[in-house]
C-alpha cells in the first residue's frame, strides 16, 4: 500500500515483471504529475566478463543472461558465431532452430499474458493488491489459470525435448544444432498442438470479450506516436529468426525497411542515462530522443504485413482494423502476444510436418574465419542484437547486445508518464492508481535481467518527488 | 501411492545443487516402485499441473538457514501453503507450499507434501557438494524412504 507522508509517493517493488526497477513520479508546483521515469537499479556486465573467452563458449555464457527467455539468446549468439565461421548451417539446423526459437515465445508470451498481466486483466486494475496475483485469478477464472500453466508448459516441453533441459539449454552451438530431432520428439510435440491450439482460441476470444472493459487503459497506456522496429521475412511477413529490420512510423508510413540487421550501430544510436543501468535506444536519424521507437509483439504486428498462417493472418487483419494508423496503445502488447501465440503454434506444426525436419544433418564444422559477427533475432520482447569481435585465436575482445527491453526504454518512460498523469492525484493516491503505473510496464514484459544482465529478483519501487526534490510518496512491495 | 520426487537447485553452485544431485542418486539407485523423480532449478509454475497426478510430493532443496549438513523436514499444510513469495510478485518461480496450493486450487488435488531442506555450506561457483553436506545425503534417503513407507 502507498504511505503518504508530508510530500512524496514510494511504490516499491513493481510487481509482476522480470527484474528490479523502480519509478519515481515528479510533481510541479500545483501538485500534478509532470515527469516520469522508469529507474533499472541492478547491473551484471555479460558484455564486459565474456572478453578474454573462447568464442565458441559464447551460446552457454549468453544462455545465462535469462530464466526466461535463454533460446533467444542462444538463437542471437549462435547466429553471431556463425558469422565468426563463416559458415552456411545445414537447412534442417535452421528449422530446428527455428523451431526452438517459437516455442521460447510460446512459453515466455504465457508467462507474461497468464501469470503477470491476467490478474489485472481478470480481477481489473483496482482489484485489492492481496489478491490481485495468481491465486486471484484461479478463484475467479481457473480455467484462464490452467490455461495458462498448460500453454506455457507445452513452450517448455518443446525446449526441453530439443535441448535437453528447459532452462538454460546448450543445444544451439556455433554452425547449427548439437543432436538431430528424433521421431519420438517430433511426434509428442505434435501431440500437444491441437490442445495449444485450442487454449490460445480460447484465450484470444476472452481477451476481446473483456477488452472494452479497460477503455481507458487503451486511451491512456502508452497511447502515442512513436516509430516500430521489427524483423520481416523478405515478403514482409512476421518472422522470429531472421530478416531485415523494418521501421513505421506512428501514421503507419515505413520509415525505412531492408535494413540489414548486422549494420545496427548505423541506425540504432544507444544512450545511457544516469539514473538507470537499463540503456536507452533511439533510431540514429531522428536523434536521441524524437527516434523513440517500440519493439516487440505490438511492433511486429504493426510492422508484419502477414504473419503466415491461417487463423494468425485472420487475427492479424483484426488487429490492423484497430486504427488506421499503427495501433498505438500500448495495451495491445497483450493481443498483440495472443496473435503471435496463435501464429506460435501453428508454425510449429507446420515446421513439425516438413519432411526433412528430421534430418541427421545439423551441423556444419569449421574454424574462425571473421573477426567479427553479429546476430539478430526477434526475441519474445523485441529484436535482439549480439555483436562480438575476436582475435586471431578465437578469444572474445569485445561484446555488445542490445536488448529488447532498453529498445522499449524510452518508450516505457514516455508510458509511464502518460498513466501517471492521467490517474496518479497526489492528494489521494489509491492501490488502483499505482497499479496502473506498474500495468502499464507489464504490458511491455519488460525483462530486466536480460537488459542490464541484472542479477536477482525483480522489484519495483515509485516515487512521488516534488519540484524541490522532496519525497513526498512511495510504495514498496515485498 | 504415486510420489512424486522434485530435487531443485542450481548444479553449478555447489552445495545449492544438493537436491538436484540427491534427486539423481535417487532416480538412479533408489529403486523404489511408483516413484517419479525431476531435477529442476527453480520450482515454476507448470509443476502444479503435474504435481496434481501425485499422491505424495516430496520436495528436496538445499538450505542457507540450516547448518550444514542439518536435515529439515516440514509437512506442508493446507492452510500455509498460500503464504511465502511466489504467485504476486514473482510468478515464474514457486515455493514448495504456493506450488502445492497451485495444485489444490487449479486442479482440486492437494497432495500429501513435504519439504526437505539441507544446510549447504557453500553456494560460490562450483559442481561438487561440500564434504560436510554429502553427509546428508543417507539420512535423506532414509528419512525419504520412511515418509514412502509411511513412517
Amino acid at each position: 500500500m502507498p504511505e503518504t507522508t508530508s510530500r512524496t509517493i514510494l511504490i516499491d517493488p513493481v510487481t509482476r515483471i522480470e527484474g528490479h526497477s523502480k519509478i519515481t513520479l515528479h510533481l510541479d508546483e500545483q501538485g500534478r504529475v509532470e515527469d516520469a521515469r522508469f529507474h533499472v537499479t541492478q547491473f551484471r556486465g555479460f558484455e564486459k566478463f565474456c572478453e578474454g573467452r573462447p568464442f565458441y563458449e559464447m551460446p552457454s555464457l549468453m544462455a545465462r543472461i535469462c530464466g526466461i527467455c535463454p533460446v533467444s539468446h542462444l538463437i542471437a549468439s549462435a547466429k553471431a558465431c556463425d558469422q565468426l565461421l563463416a559458415v552456411r548451417i545445414p537447412p534442417t539446423a535452421e528449422k530446428l532452430r527455428r523451431i526452438f526459437g517459437l516455442a521460447q515465445v510460446l512459453q515466455s508470451h504465457a508467462l507474461s499474458f497468464f501469470h503477470l498481466s491476467s490478474p489485472d486483466l481478470v480481477l481489473g486494475m483496482d482489484a485489492d493488491p492481496a489478491i490481485n496475483n495468481i491465486f486471484g485469478v484461479a478463484d475467479r477464472n481457473p480455467e484462464i489459470a490452467r490455461n495458462g500453466i498448460r500453454l506455457r508448459q507445452f513452450g517448455q516441453q518443446i525446449i526441453e525435448r530439443l535441448g535437453g533441459k528447459r532452462i538454460h539449454p546448450a543445444w544451439i552451438v556455433p554452425g547449427g544444432v548439437s543432436e538431430p530431432l528424433t521421431q519420438q520428439n517430433r511426434d509428442a510435440i505434435l501431440a500437444g498442438v491441437p490442445e495449444a491450439l485450442k487454449i490460445v482460441e480460447s484465450t484470444l476470444d476472452w481477451f476481446k470479450s473483456i477488452r472494452e472493459r479497460f477503455r481507458e487503459e487503451i486511451t491512456t497506456f502508452g497511447n502515442f506516436p512513436t516509430l516500430f522496429m521489427a524483423m520481416v521475412k523478405p515478403d514482409g511477413g512476421l518472422t522470429f529468426y531472421d530478416g531485415t529490420v523494418s521501421i513505421m512510423d506512428g501514421a503507419g508510413e515505413m520509415v525505412a525497411s531492408g535494413l540489414d540487421p548486422a549494420r545496427y550501430p548505423e541506425y540504432i544510436g544507444e544512450k545511457v542515462e544516469s539514473w538507470s543501468y537499463l540503456k536507452s535506444t533511439y533510431y540514429k536519424p531522428k536523434g536521441y530522443s524524437d527516434g523513440i521507437y517500440r519493439v516487440g509483439p505490438l511492433a511486429r504486428l504493426n510492422v508484419a504485413v502477414r504473419c503466415g498462417t491461417m487463423r494468425a493472418d485472420q487475427e492479424l487483419a483484426e488487429f490492423h482494423e484497430l486504427q488506421r494508423t499503427a495501433v498505438l496503445s500500448s495495451f495491445h502488447y497483450h493481443y498483440a502476444r495472443l496473435i503471435e501465440a496463435m501464429y506460435c503454434v501453428e508454425r510449429l506444426e507446420q515446421s513439425l510436418t516438413d519432411p526433412e525436419i528430421l534430418s541427421k544433418h545439423v551441423r556444419s564444422f569449421a574454424r574462425p574465419n571473421c573477426f567479427e559477427g553479429v546476430g539478430a533475432c526477434e526475441a519474445p520482447r523485441g529484436t535482439l542484437f549480439h555483436h562480438y569481435k575476436i582475435n586471431e585465436k578465437g578469444l572474445i575482445q569485445w561484446v555488445n547486445l542490445v536488448i529488447a527491453t532498453g529498445h522499449n526504454n524510452l518508450a516505457m518512460n514516455r508510458s509511464i508518464l502518460q498513466v501517471a498523469k492521467h490517474f496518479v492525484v497526489a492528494e489521494r493516491l489509491t492501490p488502483g492508481m499505482l497499479n496502473r503505473v506498474e500495468a502499464v510496464i507489464r504490458a511491455y514484459d519488460p525483462c530486466l535481467s536480460c537488459s542490464t544482465h541484472a542479477a536477482g529478483e525483480m522489484a519495483l519501487h515509485v516515487q512521488l518527488i516534488d519540484p524541490q526534490g522532496v519525497v513526498l510518496d512511495e510504495v514498496r512491495r515485498p | 501411492m504415486r510420489v512424486l520426487i522434485i530435487g531443485y537447485g542450481n548444479p553449478l553452485r555447489s552445495d545449492d545443487g544438493f537436491g538436484w544431485h540427491a534427486a539423481q542418486q535417487l532416480e538412479t539407485s533408489s529403486h523404489l516402485p511408483n516413484i517419479e523423480v525431476i531435477t529442476r532449478q527453480q520450482l515454476t509454475p507448470e509443476l502444479a499441473e503435474t504435481a496434481s497426478h501425485f499422491d505424495l510430493v516430496i520436495f528436496i532443496d538445499a538450505a542457507r538457514d540450516l547448518p550444514p549438513g542439518q536435515i529439515r523436514c516440514d509437512k506442508i499444510l493446507a492452510d500455509t501453503s498460500r503464504s511465502g513469495p511466489g504467485p504476486s510478485g514473482f510468478a515464474h518461480f514457486l515455493t514448495p507450499a504456493s506450488l502445492v496450493a497451485w495444485s489444490a486450487e487449479l486442479y482440486d488435488k492437494f497432495p500429501e507434501a513435504y519439504y526437505l531442506s539441507v544446510g549447504g555450506e557453500s553456494f560460490s561457483e562450483g559442481e561438487t557438494i561440500s564434504a560436510s553436506v554429502q553427509a546428508a545425503f543417507e539420512p535423506l534417503f532414509v528419512r525419504i524412504r520412511s515418509i514412502i513407507g509411511g513412517g
